[in-house]
């Protein structure tokens, strides 16, 4: 089945692309879907970070079953707004 | 003026005139605005460093209708509040530009629009998927915000 991947900020740059239709197993989930990504993206670092996935634009686990056709975020913690507290 | 939404992410420059007038309402004597601007000088344990310009990025699909459900979970906690507007900047911002604006509207001063404003720009920091990335004369960096346990993948083992 087939999802698209879309990636933001750091994973963005790293991977060197923004959007991508990756072919998966059926009944693939979140977690299956990252594994095949560390494995086909080797620029792309999955691993030893903090990670938030949205699947169809909802927050995801890494267990949530995909369907076909679903559409699956990868990004770091998210930082937007105005700066608050030092952040250092 | 009812036209324009009350929730969006933008290239465009804000305003807080702009946005407290998009949730001025007739039956609503009291209007609290937050901006959050781009600071060009910050004090860190190394002392002080300077920032040239950031550049946020969304996911903007995604973050507008989060910013909706902050406005959501306010009027839950905050019944009284007739209107919340949440505008966000993408793209370049300049030392002194604001990269977020708020406002929140309600009878009375009293029925909770101070801290609906303020619950309203941490939850957007919190959970609204948008980047920025810090800017000077030497280098670049993106800064992640804390992480959020209930938000984390687990992340497997590589």
């Amino acid at each position: 089945m087939k999802i698209t991947v879309r990636l933001f900020a750091t994973l963005r740059q790293q991977a060197g692309w923004k959007e991508k239709i990756v072919e998966v197993p059926p009944a693939s989930t979140v977690a299956g879907l990252m594994a095949q990504l560390a494995r086909d993206e080797p620029n792309l670092a999955l691993t030893g970070r903090t990670l938030y996935a949205a699947v169809n634009m909802t927050y995801a686990k890494s267990e949530q079953v995909l369907a076909d056709g679903d559409e699956v975020a990868f990004f770091p913690p998210v930082s937007g707004g105005s700066p608050g507290r030092n952040n250092a | 003026m009812s036209s324009k939404k009350l929730f969006e992410i933008t290239d465009q420059p804000l305003s807080l005139d702009e946005v407290a007038a998009r949730v001025n309402r007739p039956n609503c004597g009291a209007i609290t605005t937050f901006a959050g601007v781009v600071r060009g000088e910050t004090v860190t344990q190394a002392g002080q460093r300077s920032t040239d310009f950031l550049h946020y990025e969304a996911y903007a699909e995604m973050a507008e209708p989060m910013l909706a459900q902050i406005a959501d979970e306010i009027r839950a906690q905050w019944p009284k509040v007739e209107a919340v507007s949440i505008l966000h900047r993408i793209g370049r911002c300049a030392i002194g530009e604001a990269s977020v604006v708020i406002a929140v509207t309600t009878p009375h001063r009293g029925d909770g629009c101070f801290e609906a404003c303020q619950y309203a720009i941490e939850r957007l920091k919190a959970i609204v998927p948008i980047w920025k990335e810090e800017n000077w004369s030497d280098g670049q960096v993106w800064v992640e915000g804390p992480r959020q346990p209930e938000l984390a993948l687990d992340i497997p083992r590589g």
